[in-house]
């Protein structure tokens, strides 16, 4: 399991696994980045920053789908589902029934949750110990039904409730500025973050929890309430994409389209960080946020060092993820921190 | 039989006997179809323009006691709220040719999914089997693209309802295809003096699509005619769910002034963004303002808009009555594709009665150099309208508007946000049929 090894003893063994080639890609690489921000110093910088708190979001989005993937093994393409109704439960609590923003995004995670845990009990609790396919197809099928019944309700067109006035505007980081409610955003990042890592790796019930995914059987056997544990594990990774959505939905609206929109970022996310590793997950997404940023002004840097404008692809962001995966994946195949054996 | 409206220009066309091809298309066996089809009935009830009825059989694809229109546009994604206001429209029009000419209208609607092979078959299908006489809709111009060569090939007359891209009247133009909107070059076009004005220097963000394309480059070309300068220009893609990185890039040129050409409601994302960056003190200048856009923001974000172009809104003066008989449909508030959506509708019914037909050269020899009286020259604040021979464009008057003060901002009797700079006649921004590249 990814928690049973430590961040450091993980990036060290990452590090020695590489071959010359791959640490003189990374050599250019530092290269390109520092022909950058010499090139173009203050766009480097706001694009770092950007980056980060970017990649954050990522890491938002994606880490209840790292918790279900990783621990549980199920791969639950519901998750933007469950994102996306985070969201409408918000813009419901705030603008249907007048609730604040605080009240919502308390209550909005806490019903995506018991939504996860409808579906975790009804189908997925059937297909534990089948073949992934089978999850994904029917968590794929959740994802249609769950689209359409966001569409009768609350219509096909975006939605979105007022932000809070503290959260408006922008918060100067004296090199840059940054806008205030993604500041807020990246915080509340961090703390869910600490919070699952110290969930799973120093407590109990994800110690226990760890020990039923390598285990089920021994973990019964010696009295363990399994079967509530996924659920509540369930619960969690669902109220943790609930509360990606509620983020979500008061800085750019909502739509039915954003299930689909934000699962393969978020799965595009927890492929390149390893399948089973949260820590791997906060990695990519950070590196994703800073790939997507930052490639745009290093080509552009080159292009004016080389003279060759043609190496200043216009509109590449987009395909930057997917870029970064496939890069990842040929090097190493199970994602920078996946385990062996995982999902294989 | 008494026309509303009147020719304008003598097309000059061929009659649609020589002017149509001797290929046996699917859209003349249809219409073949249709016609062997009435000529077993007794005889069919034509509407006249002043609302009389003759009950003569007409000629060509169907009688006129019935015309059936398909629209192909988003109603879901992105382009959902533009697409579902097109079909608002197109009731209210459909109501009100239904009331002066005596015939039955039907509407039947599809959803493009914003992918250009599914509205194609969408439309293929709504012609094919729903048997609609002529089309309608598309918000992308990307899709409208598609459908258009599509009815061109096929000989269906097709009003691309809520498309600008220059490439529909430009050099994808087609014989049965007729835009109802302003280009995106009329809307550049209107606010070019408005940014010559505003800076000597402009950084341009676009959607990097069709539409955003065609609209960067009408207005770099519209800039740099008036000897101005675009320091940078960025493709965004669209939908895009973070335009942070765009915007530090839009910074760090120093510009003093920005275009931001992105479309739907991914400008709210944009705007929102470039608040959050600080740069809202910039000249910021949007070519193609659809006030819905602005209603999701609050009303200081709303308030940043110092120049745009606008083919119509509710700060123009014209078509209070159908403003409010939009409100009282309580779905949204008035704006522009509501008005496109019964433009659409109401060209295409009252071309097929002129021409007293829905064969497609019919209404194609209706509609080429047809000066406009409907009431949509009201709705549209008045001034001349009328179909282009060359290029099939609706010539017509364009705006520029900028955000009013927040106090200003009006919610009653509907959103109202904008005031109205200036306006333009749509000769003065519409470029000449030589430069656009069609050759009908």
């Amino acid at each position: 399991m990814s928690s049973t090894l430590d961040a450091r003893t993980r990036m060290q063994r990452l590090l020695s696994e590489r071959s010359p080639a791959a640490l003189l890609g990374a050599l250019a690489g530092v290269l390109l980045l520092g022909n950058a921000a010499v090139q173009k110093p203050g766009l480097f910088i706001d694009q770092a920053i950007g980056g980060l708190v970017y990649g954050m979001i990522l890491v938002m989005i994606s880490l209840g789908l790292a918790l279900v993937l990783g621990l549980m093994g199920v791969v639950n393409f519901a998750h933007g589902a469950l994102f996306m109704l985070g969201g409408y439960f918000t813009y419901a609590t705030m603008a249907s029934y007048g609730l604040p923003f605080w009240a919502a995004l308390l209550i909005a995670p806490i019903g995506v949750g018991i939504v996860g845990i409808v579906i975790e009990v009804v189908v997925l609790r059937r297909l534990y110990g089948k073949e992934p396919i089978i999850g994904l197809l029917a968590t794929f099928g959740l994802t249609l039904m769950i689209e359409e019944a966001a569409r009768f309700v609350w219509g096909a067109s975006a939605v979105q409730p007022a932000k809070p006035e503290f959260l408006t505007g922008g918060t100067d980081l004296i090199v840059t500025q940054v806008g205030t409610y993604r500041l807020f955003t990246v915080a509340v990042s961090t703390i869910s973050v600490a919070g699952v890592y110290y969930l799973i790796t120093k407590t109990d019930f994800g110690l226990s929890v760890r020990a039923g995914v390598q285990d089920g059987e021994m973990t019964e056997f010696v009295g363990v309430n399994l079967p509530l544990r996924f659920t509540a594990m369930f619960f969690l990774g669902s109220a943790i994409a609930g509360l990606g959505g509620a983020l979500r939905v008061v800085e750019f609206g909502i739509d039915p389209g954003a299930a689909e929109e934000f699962v393969l970022l978020a799965f595009v996310v927890v492929v390149i960080g390893g399948v089973g590793s949260i820590f791997g997950s906060v990695l990519a997404g950070l590196l994703v946020g800073w790939a997507q940023f930052l490639v745009p002004v290093v080509l552009s840097a080159l292009a004016i060092v080389t003279g060759v404008s043609a190496i200043n692809v216009q509109g590449i962001s987009d395909i930057i993820p997917f870029l970064v995966m496939i890069v990842v994946l040929l090097i190493r195949p199970r994602g920078l921190f996946g385990e062996e054996g995982l999902l294989e | 039989m008494t026309n509303s409206e009147n020719n304008r220009h003598d097309t000059g066309r061929p009659s649609p006997a020589t002017s149509v091809s001797d290929a046996v298309t699917r859209r003349r066996v249809l219409a073949s179809v249709g016609a062997a089809g009435l000529t077993g009935l007794a005889g069919c009830i034509g509407g006249d323009d002043d609302g009389s009825s003759d009950g003569e059989t007409m000629n060509g694809g169907s009688s006129l006691d019935s015309i059936s229109i398909g629209m192909v546009t988003s109603t879901s994604g992105p382009f959902a709220v533009f697409g579902n206001a097109a079909i608002t429209g197109a009731e209210l029009a459909i109501e009100d040719l239904e009331s002066e000419y005596n015939v039955e209208i039907d509407l039947s609607t599809d959803d493009s999914q914003l992918e250009p092979g599914t509205g194609l078959e969408r439309a293929r299908a709504l012609v094919t089997e729903g048997d609609v006489d002529f089309l309608t809709g598309a918000v992308s111009s990307s899709v409208a693209l598609r459908l258009a060569g599509w009815a061109t090939d096929n000989e269906v007359t097709y009003f691309p309802t809520g498309s600008h891209s220059d490439a529909l009247t430009g050099g994808e133009c087609g014989d049965f295809v007729f835009r109802p909107s302003a280009s995106n070059s009329m809307l550049a076009n209107s606010i070019s003096s408005g940014m010559v004005e505003a800076s000597d220097e402009w950084f341009l963000m676009y959607s990097d699509y069709t539409w955003g394309q065609t609209a960067a480059d009408a207005v770099q070309g519209a800039l740099e005619a008036a000897g101005n300068t675009v320091v940078g220009r960025e493709a965004v893609p669209f939908p895009s769910d973070d335009y942070a990185q765009y915007v530090n890039r839009a910074k760090a040129s120093g510009a003093p002034a920005i275009g931001v050409l992105i479309a739907g409601l991914d400008l709210r994302k944009a705007s929102s963004q470039i608040i959050a960056s600080g740069i809202q003190d910039r000249t910021l200048a949007m070519h193609q303002l659809e006030d819905f856009v602005f209603w999701g923001m609050d009303k200081d974000a709303a308030s940043i808009l110092d120049v745009a172009g606008q083919v119509w809104g509710p700060a123009v003066d014209g078509g209070e009555d159908f403003k409010q008989r939009i409100t009282e449909q309580g779905e949204m508030d008035p704006y522009i594709r509501h008005l496109l959506g019964y433009i659409s509708v109401d060209q295409g019914v009252r071309a097929a009665v002129r021409a007293e037909s829905t064969a497609a050269p019919d209404m194609r020899d209706a509609l080429e150099g047809h000066e406009v009286s409907s009431p949509i020259v009201d709705m549209k604040g008045g001034g001349d309208m009328y179909w282009r021979e060359g290029d099939h464009q609706l010539v017509q008057p364009t705006y520029t508007v900028t955000s009013r003060s927040t106090d200003a901002m009006a919610d009653d009797p509907h959103k109202d946000w904008f005031s109205v700079e200036n306006k333009f006649a749509g000769d003065d921004v519409t470029r000449p049929v030589e430069e656009t590249g069609c050759s009908l």
